[in-house]
């Protein structure tokens, strides 16, 4: 399955450890410099529980964790090894070809 | 006013989106405005365009749409139909195949009309009638 560019970076942000929506934002924020907007997040929330990618924790206050599942790991590890390995092949041609 | 306000925008979104994750988009809404203190017109403007997007983005919606641009389609072409059924034949009233006599002598270079459907006017016939007697007494 191809996950959006959106899913990756709440992901990646999940794969350090359980986070609640602001969390979420924040750090995902901080290591892309995107700026998701609440039902951007929340709208790649969904998706990715509904595919079994997280799972939702209890709630605290009105705030609900989410964590990463095992289906969800090998799933952002195969698309970053994917993206690896087109960033690596992309780098490689712009050295070759010089300009 | 707030809440409604953000429970009207959460409409919005897909089901699966507002009955799963509906409350906490509003604390998410609630956080960013006491936290940081981000403009919550800005926000709720925000939310609004996001739901939209995803709603548009949602399958079922788009089905809903082809339904719909479909069935207005077949309908208009429907009513077209039966609206020139209904409407009354035009036919043209008459139809000069030589040119009035005052036309023709007074412009005999020009090709004679043919294609005259209104009457003369009233003007045009006295004219002719001059003309035609005219040429009758002279």
């Amino acid at each position: 399955m191809l996950l959006a560019e959106r899913s990756v970076l709440v992901l990646t942000s999940l794969a350090g450890g359980d986070r609640h929506g602001y969390a979420l934002l924040k750090d995902v924020e901080s290591f892309s410099g995107v700026a998701l907007s609440p039902g951007t997040l929340y709208g790649a929330l969904a998706k990715l529980e509904a595919d079994g990618f997280v799972q939702r924790l209890p709630a605290d206050d009105r705030r609900y964790p989410y964590r990463l599942t095992p289906a969800g790991r090998s799933a952002l590890a195969e698309r970053l090894a994917e993206s690896a390995r087109i960033a690596s092949l992309g780098l490689e041609r712009i050295a070759l070809g010089g300009t | 006013m707030r809440r409604r306000l953000t429970a009207a925008i959460l409409l919005l979104y897909p089901r699966r989106v507002r009955e799963g994750h509906g409350p906490e988009l509003v604390a998410l809404v609630d956080d960013l405005i006491a936290h940081e203190g981000r403009s919550r017109t800005r926000l709720l403007i925000r939310l609004a365009a996001d739901g939209l997007v995803q709603r548009i983005a949602t399958t079922a919606t788009a089905w809903t749409v082809s339904a719909v641009l479909v069935a207005t389609s077949f309908g208009g072409l429907a009513v077209s139909d039966f609206a020139a059924a209904d409407a009354p034949q035009v036919v043209p009233r008459t139809v000069h195949t030589d040119a009035p006599t005052w036309h023709t002598r007074q412009t005999p270079h020009h090709p004679p009309r043919t294609h005259r459907t209104s009457r003369p006017t009233r003007l045009e016939r006295s004219r002719d009638d001059s003309l035609r007697c005219a040429s009758h007494h002279g």
